[in-house]
C-alpha cells in the first residue's frame, strides 16, 4: 500500500474508526503518514468536540412562506411595491378631485333621462330614423320668439 | 481523468441508490409534500452544518432557510448525476462562504485588529466534554482566523465525516487537490492553534 492509497482510504474511514492491519504496518514503517494521521486525529477531536448544536430549523410553514415570497413573479412584485409607494399620492390626488369638484360653481341640471335614442325606438326592420326629432323641443317660432330681443 | 473517472462511478453508485431521487422527481413535479419531506431529512444535518460553519447561532436560522430557497428554486437545475445530498451541501456551503466573506468585510470595518479581542485560555484538545463550552470557544477563535474555505472543508471532513468523494462532487476539486487543500487546513488550524498559545503564555509571564 502506498502512501496516496493509505490516506485516501483513511480519510473515508468514519471517526475513531481503528485501522486494518495492512494500514498499521503502513503506519509504522512510514513517518510521513505516521505525521499525517497525528494532524488529522488532532484536528478532528478538536472539532468534533467544539461543534456547536444547531439552533432549531424554521417550521415548514415559515419556510414556505419565504419561498412564497422569493418566486413571486418579480414584476408582480414591481406593481405591488411601486403601488405601495404611489398609494399615498393617488390618496391625495383622489381627495384633491374630490374637493375641488365640491368647490366648482354647479351648472344648470340637464334632465337626460327623458331622452330615449331613436336607435331604440325604432323597431326590428325599420331603419332608425337619425334626425332629430324637433316635436320634442317645442314650437319652432315660440322658440325664436323668446329669444329675440 | 482515472480520478474523475472513479469519482463519476462512485456518484452513480449514489445516485443509483440515492432514497432522495424519488423525493427530488416528485418535488420538481410540484409536489410540495415531497419537498417538506426532504426538509424533514436534511432540516438537522443542514442547521448543524450552517451552525459549524458560519459560528453564529443568532443567524443561523435565517441562513437555512434561505438555503432551503435556494434548492427549491434550483430544484429543475439539479444535475441527474450527482445526489442530492452533495448538491445540497454544495449550496448550503457556498451561501454560507457569501455569507463569511460579506461579514468578514463588516467586522474589518468595525474591528481592524481581531486577534485582539481573543482572552480565553486555549484548552488541550484531550480534554474531558465537561469541557466543551471552552472547545466550542476555542475553534470560534481559530475559525476567526480562517479563510471561509478553510473552514468549510474541516467541518465537511471532521463534523459531518463527508467522504472525499462526497467533497469532492460539492466542491469540484480532483481528490489530490482536495487531500492537499485538507491538509494544509489542518495545517493552517494547528498553526493558529501554536500561535495562541505562545500569545497567552507572553501575556501571562
Ligand atoms: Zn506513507
Amino acid at each position: 500500500m502506498n502512501c496516496r492509497e493509505w490516506r485516501r482510504r483513511r480519510e473515508n474511514q468514519p471517526a475513531g474508526a481503528g485501522l486494518a492491519p495492512a494500514a498499521a504496518e503502513h503506519l509504522r514503517d512510514c513517518a510521513a503518514c505516521a505525521e499525517y494521521e497525528r494532524l488529522r486525529g488532532w484536528s478532528g477531536e478538536l472539532l468534533r468536540r467544539g461543534a456547536l448544536e444547531a439552533p432549531p430549523a424554521p417550521s415548514f410553514a415559515a419556510l414556505w412562506a419565504a419561498i412564497q415570497r422569493a418566486t413571486q413573479p418579480r414584476w408582480e412584485l414591481a406593481l405591488s411595491l411601486s403601488f405601495r409607494r404611489l398609494a399615498p399620492f393617488l390618496v391625495a390626488l383622489s381627495l384633491l378631485l374630490l374637493l375641488v369638484g365640491a368647490m366648482a360653481p354647479r351648472q344648470p341640471n340637464i334632465a337626460a333621462s327623458s331622452y330615449t335614442s331613436p336607435l331604440l325606438v325604432a323597431g326590428p326592420g325599420h331603419s332608425a330614423n337619425l334626425a332629430p326629432d324637433l316635436s320634442r323641443q317645442g314650437d319652432p317660432e315660440a322658440v325664436l320668439v323668446a329669444t329675440q330681443p | 481523468m482515472q480520478t474523475e473517472s472513479a469519482i463519476w462511478t462512485v456518484l452513480s453508485t449514489f445516485v443509483s441508490d440515492d432514497p432522495d431521487q424519488l423525493l427530488v422527481e416528485r418535488a420538481q413535479a410540484g409536489e410540495v409534500a415531497a419537498f417538506e419531506q426532504l426538509y424533514a431529512r436534511y432540516q438537522a444535518p443542514i442547521s448543524r452544518m450552517v451552525a459549524n460553519l458560519v459560528r453564529n447561532p443568532a443567524d443561523t436560522p435565517d441562513l437555512v432557510q434561505e438555503v432551503f430557497t435556494k434548492v427549491y428554486m434550483a430544484l429543475d437545475r439539479i444535475q441527474p448525476n450527482l445526489p442530492f445530498r452533495p448538491w445540497l451541501y454544495r449550496i448550503a456551503g457556498n451561501h454560507c462562504l457569501d455569507y463569511l466573506r460579506k461579514r468578514k468585510r463588516q467586522l474589518v470595518r468595525l474591528d481592524p485588529n481581531p486577534e485582539a479581542a481573543e482572552h480565553t485560555q486555549p484548552v488541550d484538545p484531550s480534554a474531558t466534554p465537561a469541557e466543551q463550552v471552552v472547545a466550542q470557544d476555542l475553534v470560534n477563535k481559530l475559525f476567526a482566523g480562517l479563510k471561509p474555505r478553510d473552514r468549510w472543508l474541516l467541518i465537511m471532513k471532521e463534523v459531518e465525516g463527508l467522504t472525499l468523494e462526497e467533497i469532492s462532487a460539492m466542491t469540484g476539486m480532483g481528490i489530490s487537490a482536495l487531500k492537499v487543500a485538507l491538509f494544509r487546513a489542518r495545517r493552517r488550524l494547528q498553526r493558529r492553534y501554536g500561535d495562541m498559545r505562545s500569545h497567552q503564555s507572553e501575556a501571562s509571564v
